[in-house]
């Protein structure tokens, strides 16, 4: 079977008469095979995109497109395109064999081919041994491999799943994710996959859509999204803690660039960045991003900007200390909390080329961080 | 139970072992009794006491004409074996009234599923009408039966219309059939309300996700609420179905009202035969009888009931 492409062109989503829009005006393109997070905070408008395409919902505006041809006006049932739950939504009343059949029963597909079919969807699931088990006996992890392999069972041309991980418990989530993993490399399958969790969506996709308000903000291969994030909004959603960004403007003084942000201003390393330079010539407003991991901690009179220690958070191998510059929490990961107590005055240090810039005003990367990497 | 090897028998940081005595709260459960104990006494004497003296009674030949129940004479088992073997006109009133009960239940099924269905949907004037529905409900059941008998006149608003219609009216209260479809009637537009009432609180309990997944499928909305749907409902559904079932056996009102059981007994259901034993011929311990048979086909029924879902309604939650 040929593995679709999908394209969302302009997709929007209005309620209450265009008061609140949900979705405003995406446009994406998943290629055959890939797998795509749209990646977002509660509320960003993905779960309502992701009902757009597979037909839940009608769009105001625009148009999803599967190899070219629109599907918007075609009905749920009949674009073949899977979706999976974040409650998995399992037929609690049937067994495991009666779920996964019911998307081929309601094909009327005979008896014998639906019996082949679930059985081997059960085995690529490693469910076969539960086949007659009550759906509502069933555990959370066991419940998601039926959700998902009563929607592989139909052979769908695009696979979306709804935050699939985010109901199961840690470990539960850990093993679903490697499951997840290998069923990809398994079945190629156009993949969207709705998640807030970045760890899901760095580990699982090729490929990373950021939504924001109902905007996609960046997208991007999932490896350089989170060395370089394009825009101010998913550099400050990615990482953990996600990264310090600060606002303000720079002026050269002296050939030493000070950069003016609310309450607080400091000289920056050296102007080694030549768009830095640039943006203080042209005197715009930017947002300066730090992250944790490249801020490093120096004696109070060192660095770029001194603060106070307000707090010490341990996390096993490293700590993430919070600095209050001026009324800016500013956050650092240090590897040993040794020499650092809550309450004293501290100086905060950062390597020129770790510098994040950004443009004020519409939240673009301004700085390229890898040359040549467009 | 065998312990691993780096288990000592007894850990050496435990919880602290209750102390022996009493638990703690036990003296202000004891209050708590103390204060639940009026409660239990006068239901003890209104409701436990004038049941053990009624069973007592139902193996006795007693009636109000003997003087105390203590002069009566015991019969053992005579009353129910009368009742079970001989007293044909008992063994035809339980007939009827499950057959009553089949059919009433069955229509006020069908027509509360099918307005509960209908009020899932968006219309106008929705909330007035779902006021409007739920109102027959809380008529009473005397004024229901005598509202219906003279609905059901000869002369009376149904002939009438029947007529407008062209078709012939119906001597309601002189034909046996058209006799029982009168109660059959007057029972199901009173009790619909309620099985309309449970099904629409069921189908709006019903998870959204599941009937998206089976529409995403490609299931058509006639397989969604077969295979979807129908089958989440199933333990309202029976609970509604319990209820009713309970209400009908104990029919009396309407059916006294409307045809007091006539013509000849052809509506006369269990309720109205123990009434007429008891309170017409006196046969007090007998009716006493038909009444513990009445309760026991009742238990019963509901046992029969409830065990498809039994599992399902006493999960343990928390």
């Amino acid at each position: 079977m040929k593995v679709p492409k999908l394209e969302l062109v302009d997709l929007r989503k209005e309620y209450a008469g265009g008061d609140v829009v949900a979705v405003d005006g995406i446009n994406l393109s998943v290629d055959p095979g890939e797998t795509l997070a749209l990646l977002g905070p509660s509320g960003c408008g993905k779960s309502t995109a992701l009902n757009m395409i597979v037909g839940l919902e009608q769009p105001t505006g625009g148009d999803i497109r599967v190899d070219g041809a629109s599907v918007v006006a075609m009905p749920a049932g009949q674009r073949n395109i899977g979706l999976v739950f974040q409650d998995y939504a399992v037929f609690t009343s049937m067994t495991v064999r009666q779920n996964l059949a019911f998307g081929l029963k309601i094909r009327n597909m005979d008896r014998n081919s639906v019996n082949r079919e679930v059985e081997k969807t059960a085995e690529l699931l490693g469910m076969k041994d539960r086949l007659e088990a009550k759906a509502s006996t069933l555990g959370g992890s066991e419940l998601q491999r039926v959700a998902i392999g009563r929607t592989l069972v139909t052979k769908p041309s695009l696979l979306l799943l709804d935050e699939p991980l985010s109901n199961l418990e840690a470990p539960a989530r850990l093993a679903m994710r490697q499951e997840l993993r290998r069923l990809q490399q398994e079945i190629a399958l156009t993949v969207v996959y709705v998640t807030h969790d970045q760890v899901e969506a760095l580990s699982l996709a090729d490929h990373i859509a950021v939504m924001s308000y109902g905007k996609i903000i960046q997208v991007e291969k999932t490896a350089r999204i989170v060395e370089a994030p394009g825009h101010a909004g998913v550099a400050a959603f990615l990482g953990s803690p996600p990264m310090n960004i600060l606002r303000g403007r720079i002026n050269v003084e002296n050939g030493r660039v000070r950069f003016t942000g609310y309450n607080l201003t400091f000289l920056l390393p050296a102007c080694s960045i030549p768009d830095c330079c640039a943006a203080a010539q042209a005197g715009v407003m930017l947002s300066l991003g730090f992250r944790a991991e490249d801020l490093s901690l120096a004696g109070a009179g060192d660095g770029l900007a001194a603060g106070r220690v307000l707090d010490i958070e341990a996390r096993g191998m490293d700590s993430i200390v919070s600095v209050d510059v001026r009324g800016t929490i500013m956050k650092s990961i240090v590897l040993s909390t040794s020499s650092v107590h809550e309450g004293e005055t501290v100086g905060l240090t950062v390597a020129p080329d770790d510098i994040h810039i950004f443009d004020g005003w519409t939240g673009l990367r301004i700085n390229e961080r890898f040359h040549g990497n467009g | 139970m065998s312990t691993a090897p780096y288990l000592s028998e007894k850990p050496e940081v435990a919880f602290p072992a209750p102390k022996p005595g009493k638990a703690p709260g036990a003296k202000s459960l004891s209050v708590g009794r103390l204060f639940m104990l009026p409660g239990q006494a006068v239901s003890l004497l209104v409701l436990v006491m004038p049941l053990l003296v009624a069973l007592y009674m139902s193996f006795t030949d007693w009636t109000p004409t003997r003087g105390s129940l203590t002069d009566a004479s015991f019969m053992g088992v005579e009353n129910y074996s009368e009742l079970l073997v001989w007293d044909t006109r008992f063994l035809e009133a339980v007939g009827r009234t499950l057959v009553m009960a089949g059919i009433s239940l069955c229509l006020e099924f069908v027509m509360g599923l099918g307005l509960a269905v209908l009020f899932m949907r968006r219309f106008r004037g929705k909330s007035l009408l779902f006021s409007a529905f739920l109102t027959p409900m809380m008529v009473l059941p005397v004024v229901v039966g005598y509202t219906f008998w003279m609905l059901f006149q000869t002369n009376g608003p149904v002939n009438h219309v029947l007529h407008l219609l062209g078709a012939s009216g119906a001597e309601w209260f002189k034909d046996s059939t058209f006799a029982f479809a009168a109660v059959i009637i007057t029972e199901v537009w009173h009790w619909t309300p309620l099985f309309f009432l449970i099904l629409l609180s069921g189908l709006n309990a019903v998870p959204e996700n599941p009937i998206r997944a089976a529409v995403i499928l490609g299931a058509s909305p006639g397989q969604v609420f077969r295979y979807v749907i129908l089958p989440m409902l199933r333990p309202v559904i029976i609970v509604a179905f319990v209820i009713r079932s309970m209400e009908v056996v104990k029919l009396f009102d309407e059916v006294f009202m409307l045809t007091r059981g006539g013509p000849g007994s052809s509506t006369e259901t269990i309720s109205l035969y123990i009434y007429k034993l008891a309170f017409n011929d006196f046969q007090l311990a007998y009716g006493a009888a038909a009444a513990f048979l009445v309760l026991i086909g009742s238990l019963g029924l509901v046992h029969l009931l409830l065990t498809p879902v039994k599992d399902q309604l006493l999960r343990d939650r928390y």
